[in-house]
């Protein structure tokens, strides 16, 4: 296994596409931070009033957020939630990662060099892991870092998030990321590509969204907890889970609907480990059985 | 001394393409073995089901005196050149081969200082940091050949592995195979290219349809077809001089029919090999009959390829009976 990943190294370190994504969610992080930074309220009562209470506490709430700890969330959610690139940049590293083996046929050499199938494909599962590592540490160093620079600090009645619920909701980012990643690779070996993996997973992942927004699920009864099981719905209830755990708001996040069923965290977080058990077997029986025509 | 390559009924369909068909491949260890056999015949589905890379539909193989299929461990003892060379594009030549290598598990270190070595024996000694991107397909085929040997193999399973090249490029190919041969290597060598084969393989299976039609020494097989022709002037020579041959003991295969027309020769073929050509021409000379030409038969691979591969239902009109569903290699 060991040498499985210091070849991986040695191959991921070049690919210049994986740079570029995280040189673009650097450069969107700064960017969003002191964009957002810059950003007030604004406030159009008549000339002289003074500004209302409320208005000032919004105020407050939100430039609250980009002092630290709380900045770990905001990054997380400006590139997560709310741009998506961290999520696009999961789905492309878990289907690029191992999709374009398939595409280039390298594939052939890597079997014929360690026959043992399973063995490659964790090695490769570990380092896909690893790498999103780097983007969400990369994100909270930057996290930590910017509001030193910007010279901001938490302000106001209220108490700041603790890091530690901070860096549980980033640790619940990761997974959520390495789960997409993980669907990734299972689509690219099932669609022997890593082009048609991404189009596999955006197409299921609207389709489940669609699904799960039917008016229909509210009126079902107990069917209404149907689609609360799918495995989308699960695994992006990872991060909602953390931020309930965490007590605290993440910026850009969706606002819950109060009509909606609500699964409790643990028992969210179990379905979301079934599904991830349920999608590594069906990549094992796979890898290990299926023919490389490449 | 146990058969490098050994299959049993090995099968592989791919729907109702029976791609390749209940083949019994024996491989003699440290020999040059030339696996022929037209286009879409099975020999690339065959090389892959021997290196793991599909599953046989039914049969089994071995390699080296271990069970192959997918995952066998045996393949670590193997170097091959499948089809398409396919190679990291962002990373050099040399990277490639260390990247390779290290999955392989070899050491690190060593392998670093190995691979200029198997870049120059492979001719890209000049080339080597350059991105892989760039290469030319003969280039690529050549790195190729180098990464098959990386891990100093037993046996060797080479898929055209002249394809793309230069001139010099076959050559130089060519002689690395017979070195590597005569290091006691056993190659496998899957070719269109007949002179290849009769330069370099001591052993022949040629393969029509995914069904084995031939396997025996290259030297038989082009043994098969050789033979003396003998040509006179006259029909009655011929005549007389076939009755000659045949109470020496020979046997005349082909005489001349008759009647010949004017100006043309009567011809014989002599079953016997051409070495036998002054033999024939002494026991002639002894009866007084002077042929007006004598000549060593000797039958190219080609010829002996053409006849194996030729397809009996070719000169039968559209309709006239069943064919086999092609067998396209996937």
């Amino acid at each position: 296994m060991r040498s499985l990943l210091r070849a991986e190294w040695l191959r991921q370190r070049r690919r210049l596409d994986v740079w570029g994504l995280l040189a673009g969610v650097v450069l969107l992080t700064l960017l969003g931070y002191f964009s957002g930074l810059a950003n007030r309220i604004q406030y159009f009562g008549p000339p002289g009033d003074p500004v209302p209470p409320e208005v000032l506490a919004q105020d407050l709430l939100l430039r609250n957020q980009y002092t630290f700890p709380a900045s770990i969330a905001t990054l997380l959610g400006m590139t997560g939630v709310g741009s998506f690139l961290l999520y696009l940049a999961g789905l492309y590293l878990g289907a690029s990662w191992t999709g374009l083996e398939f595409t280039r046929g390298t594939i052939r050499n890597v079997v014929l060099a360690r026959p043992g199938r399973v063995a490659f494909f964790a090695a490769r599962l570990v380092t896909l892991a690893a790498a999103l590592g780097v983007f969400v540490v990369v994100l909270v160093t930057l996290a930590a870092l910017l509001p030193a620079l910007a010279g901001v600090a938490w302000t106001g009645d209220t108490p700041p998030p603790t890091l530690g619920g901070a860096l549980v909701y980033a640790a619940a980012v990761w997974l959520l990321l390495v789960a997409l990643a993980l669907a990734g690779t299972l689509a690219a070996t099932l669609t022997r590509s890593g082009g048609g993996a991404v189009l596999v997973l955006v197409v299921y992942l609207i389709a489940e969204a669609v699904v799960t927004n039917l008016g229909f699920w509210r009126d079902a009864g107990a069917l209404g907890w149907l689609p609360q099981l799918l495995p989308g719905v699960r695994i992006g209830g990872l991060a909602a889970a953390a931020e309930a755990a965490a007590s605290f708001q993440v910026p850009y996040a969706p606002q819950p609907d109060p009509g909606a069923l609500v699964m409790p965290p643990l028992v969210g977080a179990a379905i979301a480990a079934g599904w991830g058990i349920v999608i590594v077997a069906a990549l094992v029986r796979r890898v290990s059985r299926m023919d490389l025509t490449e | 001394m146990e058969p490098a390559i050994e299959t049993r009924g090995l099968t592989r369909t791919f729907g109702p393409v029976r791609a390749v068909d209940a083949i019994d491949l024996v491989v003699p260890a440290r020999r040059v073995f030339g696996f022929l056999g037209p286009n879409g015949s099975g020999k690339t589905t065959t090389i892959r089901l021997l290196l793991g890379l599909l599953r046989p539909t039914a049969g089994e193989a071995r390699l080296l005196g271990e069970p192959a299929g997918p995952g066998a461990p045996v393949v670590a003892r193997v170097g091959a050149l499948v089809e398409r060379p396919a190679f990291y594009p962002y990373l050099s030549a040399a990277e490639n081969l260390l990247v390779f290598g290290v999955t392989a598990g070899l050491a690190e270190g060593p392998l670093r200082a190995r691979v200029p070595t198997l870049l120059a024996r492979v001719g890209l000694a000049d080339v080597g940091e350059r991105g892989v991107g760039g290469f030319s397909t003969g280039m690529r085929q050549r790195l190729a050949l180098a990464l098959a040997l990386l891990r100093e193999p037993e046996l060797l399973v080479l898929d055209e592995p002249t394809n793309g090249l230069d001139p010099a490029g076959v050559v130089e190919v060519r002689q690395l195979i017979a070195a590597l041969a005569q290091d006691g290597i056993t190659v496998f060598l899957s070719t269109h290219v007949l002179t290849e084969v009769e330069q370099l393989c001591t052993d022949v299976a040629v393969l029509v349809r995914g069904r084995i039609v031939a396997q025996r020494p290259t030297r038989e097989l082009l043994g098969d077809g050789a033979g003396i022709r003998v040509r006179f002037d006259s029909p009655d020579q011929a005549a007389t001089a076939a009755a000659a041959l045949r109470s020496a003991g020979f046997v005349v295969r082909d005489e001349a029919p008759t009647p010949v027309a004017p100006g043309t020769l009567a011809t014989l073929v002599v079953d016997a090999p051409p070495e036998a050509g002054s033999h024939v021409a002494r026991l002639l000379a002894g009866r007084d009959l002077y042929p007006a030409e004598l000549a060593p038969i000797r039958p190219t691979l080609e010829a002996a390829f053409l006849e194996l591969t030729r397809d009996p239902d070719a000169s039968r009109p559209p309709g006239a009976g069943a064919r086999t569903p092609g067998t396209g290699e996937r």
